[in-house]
This record gives C-alpha cells, sequence and structure tokens, in this order.
C-alpha cells in the first residue's frame, strides 16, 4: 500500500508537477539535494507561497515521496470534507491544529507519532506565509520537536520568488523565475528548544545567499 | 517513411555532421588543452562546449522532426525568454500581474498562427493586438501609476521574445520547393547556425586580437576588432551554407553580412538590459552560458532580419 502511494505521489509530484514547475512556471534548483537513505528526517523551508510545498515535493526521489508528509493547518487545509480528503491523499499532508484551544490532538503528539514511524516530515516554522520575500521570525514547535528527537536530521531550503509567482490571497499563478536551495541533511548542536529554533533559522536563513 | 520524422534534404544532414565535426574538435581541443595547461578559461570554454552539445541536439531535433514538434519546442524557448526577461525587468509594476498572463496566453497563438501560415495574422497578432489589448486590459485595472511603463514595455518584450522566435517557427514549417530546396527546415538550420557562429567568431577575434571598445559602458568584451573580423568570417561561413537557403548571386554574400551586424545589435541590447538591473546573466538555465536570454539575444533579431529579407524577395 505504502509502495503504491509513493508510486501515485512521485508521478503527480516528481514527473507532471516537475515539468510544469520547470518548464512553465520557471523554478529552477541551485543545487541538487542530498538525501538520507530512509527517514526519518525533517525539511524546513521559508513559506511564502503554496507553491514551496509543490517545488519540494517534486524534487524528493521516490523511494522517500510516500513517507513524506508536508505538515499544515487544519483550520485552513480540513476546512470541509473535500479540501480534508485532498490534503491527506494528494498532498500527503498531516494536518494540526494551530491554536491551543481548537479541537484535535497536540502537534507535537502528531508529529511524533509520523517520526516513530520513521517518516520524514516538511515542516514551515514560520506558520503562515506572509509578506512575499519577507522572513517571518521562526515559530518555536521546530525546536520543541528536535529537542525531543536530537538524532534525526534536518535539511535546510530556501525558497527563492515563490512569492511572486502565487503570493498569499492571489489564485492567479504567474510565472517568474524563482529558486530552491537545498543545505545539507545534519543534526542540530542546540540543546535547549529555543536555542535550535535560533539555529534552524539561521541555517535557512544561510542558504539565501 | 514515419509521420514524425519530416523528410529532409541531404543538405540538412551534411550541416549536421558538420556541427558534429565542429563539437567533437572544440570537446578535444579544450579537453587536451585543460590537461595540459589548466585554467579557469579553459575550463568555461569546456563548459561552454558541453552546453553546446545540448543545445545543438536541441536544435537538430527541432529541425528533423515533425514541424509540429519543432513549432511546440520553440513556443517553450519563447516562454522562458520572455518569463527570464519580464521577471528582471525593473518597469513591471507588482499590480502588472494578472496582465502578464495575457501576454502569456497570446503566446500559443502566435506559434499557432505561424504553424498554420496564416501570414495576415501572424505578423499582426503582437504588433497590432497585443498592442492595444495590453494597454486596455491595464486601462481597465486603473491603476494609473507608471501606468505609461507598463504599456510600453510588455508587449515590447513580447515582441523581443515571442514575436521575434515565431519567426523561426513560420520558417520551420515552409515546404520545401524548386526554390528552397532544403525547405523551411534548412533555412531555421541555417540561422540558427550562423547566428551561434558568428557570436563565437566575434569573441574568439575579440579575445586574439580586441583593442578598441564599441561600447566599453554597456559590454567591455565587444571590440571593433572582434566586429569585424566577425562579420568576415561569418560572410564567408554564410556563402559556404548558401545551399541550405534560396538566395542568388551577390544576396548569398548580403545576407550573412546583415545577419553578422543584426546579432551584433541584438547582443548589445540585451546587455543593456542586463547593465540597467545590474545582473551578469539573465539566469542559470544553460551551465557556463548563462541564462537562455544571454544564448539567444543575437537570435532575436537575427530571426526577424532574415525571414523578412526571404519574404520580400520570394513572396512579395
Amino acid at each position: 500500500m505504502d509502495k503504491l502511494r509513493g508510486t501515485f505521489l512521485y508521478v503527480i509530484y516528481g514527473m507532471v508537477i516537475k515539468f510544469v514547475l520547470r518548464w512553465i512556471v520557471g523554478i529552477q534548483a541551485k543545487n541538487q539535494p542530498h538525501w538520507p537513505e530512509s527517514g526519518p528526517f525533517i525539511i524546513v523551508a521559508n513559506h511564502n507561497s503554496h507553491l514551496d510545498t509543490m517545488a519540494i515535493m517534486s524534487m524528493i526521489p521516490y523511494g522517500l515521496i510516500g513517507i513524506t508528509h508536508p505538515v499544515a493547518a487544519s483550520d485552513y487545509f480540513g476546512k470541509n470534507k473535500w479540501q480534508f480528503y485532498f490534503s491527506k491523499n494528494i498532498i500527503n499532508a498531516i494536518l494540526i491544529k494551530r491554536k491551543k484551544d481548537d479541537p484535535g490532538q497536540n502537534p507535537i503528539e502528531l508529529m511524533s507519532k509520523f517520526i516513530d514511524k520513521g517518516h520524514g516530515l516538511i515542516i514551515f516554522p514560520e506558520g503562515s506565509r506572509g509578506e512575499p520575500q519577507v522572513l517571518q521570525p521562526f515559530k518555536k514547535g521546530i525546536g520543541i520537536l528536535l529537542e525531543k528527537y536530537p538524532n534525526i536530521p534536518y535539511i535546510p531550503v530556501y525558497l527563492h520568488g515563490m512569492g511572486k509567482i502565487l503570493p498569499k490571497g492571489e489564485k492567479l499563478l504567474v510565472p517568474f523565475q524563482a529558486t530552491i536551495t537545498w543545505g545539507k541533511p545534519s543534526l542540530v548542536k542546540a540543546t535547549s528548544a529555543d536555542e535550535i529554533t535560533a539555529e534552524i533559522e539561521q541555517q535557512v536563513l544561510a542558504l539565501s545567499v | 517513411m514515419n509521420a514524425w520524422i519530416r523528410p529532409n534534404h541531404p543538405f540538412i544532414y551534411q550541416t549536421l555532421i558538420a556541427v558534429l565535426i565542429i563539437l567533437c574538435f572544440a570537446t578535444l581541443l579544450f579537453s587536451i588543452w585543460k590537461k595540459i595547461k589548466p585554467s579557469p578559461l579553459v575550463s568555461e570554454m569546456l563548459t561552454r562546449t558541453y552546453s553546446w552539445w545540448g543545445m545543438s541536439t536541441i536544435v537538430a531535433l527541432v529541425v528533423l522532426l515533425h514541424p509540429a514538434l519543432g513549432v511546440i519546442f520553440l513556443s517553450i524557448i519563447s516562454l522562458s525568454a520572455f518569463r527570464e526577461l519580464s521577471s528582471m525587468s525593473k518597469n513591471i509594476r507588482a499590480a502588472d500581474r494578472n496582465i502578464i498572463i495575457w501576454c502569456y496566453l497570446a503566446i500559443p497563438v502566435q506559434f499557432a498562427l505561424a504553424y498554420l501560415q496564416n501570414f495576415h495574422g501572424f505578423i499582426t497578432f503582437i504588433p497590432v493586438f497585443m498592442f492595444i489589448w495590453i494597454p486596455i486590459m491595464l486601462v481597465m485595472k486603473g491603476e494609473t501609476q507608471d501606468i505609461g511603463k507598463s504599456m510600453s514595455v510588455l508587449p515590447g518584450e513580447l515582441m523581443l521574445t515571442v514575436f521575434s522566435i515565431s519567426h523561426l517557427a513560420y520558417m520551420l514549417t515552409i515546404p520545401i520547393s524548386p526554390q528552397l530546396l532544403a525547405g523551411g527546415s534548412g533555412m531555421v538550420l541555417y540561422v540558427l547556425f550562423l547566428t551561434e557562429m558568428n557570436d563565437v567568431f566575434q569573441f574568439c577575434w575579440g579575445k586574439v586580437f580586441g583593442k578598441h571598445k564599441i561600447v566599453p559602458k554597456i559590454s567591455p568584451n565587444k571590440t571593433w576588432e572582434g566586429l569585424i573580423g566577425g562579420f568576415i568570417t561569418t560572410s564567408i561561413l554564410g556563402y559556404a551554407l548558401g545551399f541550405l537557403t534560396p538566395f542568388e548571386k551577390y544576396m548569398i554574400w548580403i545576407v550573412p553580412a546583415i545577419l553578422s551586424i543584426a546579432g551584433f545589435i541584438g547582443d548589445v541590447m540585451v546587455s543593456a538590459i542586463k547593465r540597467d538591473v545590474g545582473v551578469k546573466d539573465t539566469g542559470n538555465l544553460i551551465p557556463g552560458h548563462g541564462g537562455l536570454m544571454d544564448r539567444i539575444d543575437s537570435l532575436l533579431l537575427t530571426s526577424v532580419v532574415f525571414f523578412h529579407i526571404y519574404y520580400a524577395l520570394y513572396h512579395g
């Protein structure tokens, strides 16, 4: 079943969406990613557009895409039954609650469940997409998660120009040059959640030059 | 005969074999040179040569396969060029994003008109229709701050990237005739080969003998020696390849000479735009060369100029 799912997602992302993003929309990879042999791992990226997830997913290899889940907000991506179904099955997302009072499981516990299964996560610690080309401060969740799992590699990713192609609140996609830069998988050096968050934010920002 | 491969004249195969020999020679030369005396320049030349292999393969496919495939290919090249230019342009406002989509929609229409050999539609769609459509769409949007810039820049960029390349698509579809033994694809091959070789010749002559700069502020590598050397070499090469074109007598000398000058103008035009924006390359699509616009800058003018000389003389 997992294999079938991986094949399905790979055809959508690794082939169709990759072709469209590369040749029509104009997203270029500045370098090729290095991948761990298997999960778990955490991809950490800045966030400006829905295209961010698409661009990252389109570059995940065949063996890993079935077990890689973008972490998304349930209040946005699980708005109704259809959207919920789409997010779960086509985007392969894990839906977490954004506010403490919202119903549902504790986000850290939910993400831990997938890490324990050996799956990979895509996390946008900025929380929401924000203004184009402006990096918002990272939220602490990523720090708490990696404090709990210090032996899991994280892969920093920097996305540039996606907010011009499909900004927040716009429905029309307009082709523009954009780039995606991959960092090497590495382990966190800091020990407390706050320091880990700061360290990762710095690693993502370091890829912007 | 396979329907997807067009019946080509032997002239085309001969020219492609000549390209193959040049590429083999260049690869061998730079590889040995790199082994004996490594330097950054030689390494870059080798990277560029590898990219030439890729680009030549694409050109060979465009010329040899069914014209419909070639036209689709050229339209994607146009799209990439327009995207590179509009992404780096300073004169397009953030508010124009909804209008830019009309430019992208114009690309398939223009290439379809070229493929269908609808000359009147092909020649008026962008310079007349789009030059009215884009401004009126901008007016309807109602954002008047700097609207004049957008009104002229958007259709202008469409002319430079889409209108020009679509001339190659129109040529590609012209059938073989007694005047035109190698057909339209022969002329496309001629323009592409000559334009790119002219760039190489100007570069080589400039590197070896270059002293007097033409436009030092825009392109410090462009010298009178390079331009004149390229002009003469390209004219000789153009004469030698004249069998791909319908031109006769003195025209067979004049046409490549004009192409050489047009190529130079296209080159410095794009350089000037890059200077204005403050970038060295328009992108990083082709290793060693930079962006697509860096490579096809001279082609943007030579394709149009060549086509209209041909059309005036043989279709008038």
